[in-house]
């Protein structure tokens, strides 16, 4: 007896926290967090294995973009 | 178990990123099919080599124009083909990112999602092409600094600005470099008197064809059929002739930046001074167009060092990082 109810109680303690997890309304942090890991996962050294992956042989025409670079005119 | 896929669906090449390996694909848009029985006969580079060259029983078409789909079974035929190339199967079937101009409409977009679904897709998910282009270029569109990216494919032509991982202002129009194609077809018509094919017309552009005069141009010889012998005739096209053949078509493009430049926020406008615009695209390999560009605009232009590539490893890397990046796909922004 004491079991079954012990197990009563662990099974409505489980859907409370279910129930309560499901509810949480969204702290702000979540939003900073999130907007966080989505610039990371934009940063030059995150991208640098995939765009590493596909580096062209260097031609005349092309060269590695520098953003600290002023700036090159095509302008003759 | 598939590898994601992030595909670059365009008017003129699709090109396939595979997650933890690279561009696996990279074909033309193409398909050829039997005409009577439906049958697909050949894709990509072997149906290009098919363009107006083929018997009657034989089409040989690009199922995409303007970046959105005309013909939604050849497309998801085309689609499916590729992805069997790749080694998609009716047992693997991936999460693919496909690229897509930020102008469809929203009856295309599920037109594209549909096709690649129906082709063998898991889940599909869109994904703007100058944003792609963005990413793939390496720009650091993480910072809060204006980043401007013109990417100039087959069928459109797209100026974004973007900070901070987001979209800030947007200009496209439905040219590109087919446009350009077919006013040079549409010039030697009209002014020779001749008829050309649109891989001719391709091949004058790459030959002669610029945006503004450059140093050492020459003419060419460009053979086709009188249109009032009906014989084979060759004439010579001057490099000027061509830059006046497609001045409408570099215009419309050159003025969808200036209008997106117009659309920034002053904040951003000063980064544009210092760091430039970056050209992407095929498009923006035709001779003089950066240069254009930079006289209409006095704002420096550089041309990105992978154009063809950039757009497929942007998405290249949102297939990587898919969780992180979910909020990059259209209709996710939240």
């Amino acid at each position: 007896m004491t079991i079954v109810l012990v197990g009563i109680v662990v099974v409505c303690m489980a859907i409370f926290v279910a129930l309560a997890v499901a509810r949480r309304t969204p702290s702000s942090d979540d939003g900073v967090a999130s907007f966080r890991k989505h610039l990371d996962a934009l940063s030059p050294e995150a991208r640098r294995q995939v765009i590493d992956r596909m580096q062209p042989p260097p031609t005349e025409t092309t060269r590695p973009i520098d953003p600290d670079d002023p700036g090159v005119h095509h302008g003759s | 178990m598939a590898r994601d896929l992030a595909i670059d669906l365009g008017t003129a090449n699709t090109l396939v990123y595979m997650k933890g390996r690279g561009i696996v694909l990279n074909e033309p848009s193409v398909i050829a099919l039997n005409r009577q029985t439906g049958e697909v006969l050949a894709t990509g580079h072997e149906a290009w080599n098919m363009i107006g060259r083929t018997p009657g029983y034989i089409v040989a078409v690009r199922p995409l124009r303007g970046g959105a789909i005309t013909d939604f079974d050849v497309t998801e035929r085309m689609i499916r083909l590729l992805l069997q190339r790749v080694g998609v199967s009716r047992f693997t079937r991936p999460k693919v990112v496909i690229c897509v101009p930020s102008a469809i409409t929203e009856v295309e977009r599920r037109a594209v999602t549909d096709a690649a679904r129906r082709a063998g897709a898991a889940d599909a998910q869109l994904i703007e092409q100058p944003m792609a282009a963005a990413i793939g270029a390496n720009l650091p569109i993480d910072e809060p600094v204006g980043n401007m990216v013109i990417d100039i494919g087959g069928g459109t032509s797209e100026t974004a600005v973007i900070s901070l991982g987001g979209i800030v202002a947007l200009e496209a129009v439905r040219v590109g470099s087919f446009d350009i194609d077919n006013a040079i077809q549409n010039y030697v018509r009209r002014e020779h008197g001749i008829a050309i094919g649109e891989r001719t017309a391709e091949e004058i552009k790459v030959a002669i064809g610029s945006a503004a005069a450059t140093p050492d141009e020459v003419e060419a010889e460009v053979s086709g059929r009188d249109l009032m012998m009906g014989l084979p005739k060759t004439v010579v096209l001057t490099p000027e002739e061509i830059r006046y053949a497609i001045d409408d078509v570099v215009t419309q493009i050159v003025q969808s930046v200036v209008r997106c430049l117009a659309k920034a926020p002053p904040e951003l406008a000063q980064d544009f001074l210092v760091r430039g615009m970056y050209l992407v695209g095929g498009g923006g390999l035709l001779r003089g167009l950066a240069d254009r560009i930079e006289r209409e605009t006095q704002v420096p232009v550089r041309m990105s060092n992978m154009p063809l590539e950039a757009v497929v490893l942007g998405a290249g890397h949102c297939i990587e990082n898919y969780d992180a990046l979910k909020r990059m796909f259209m209709g996710q922004r939240r």
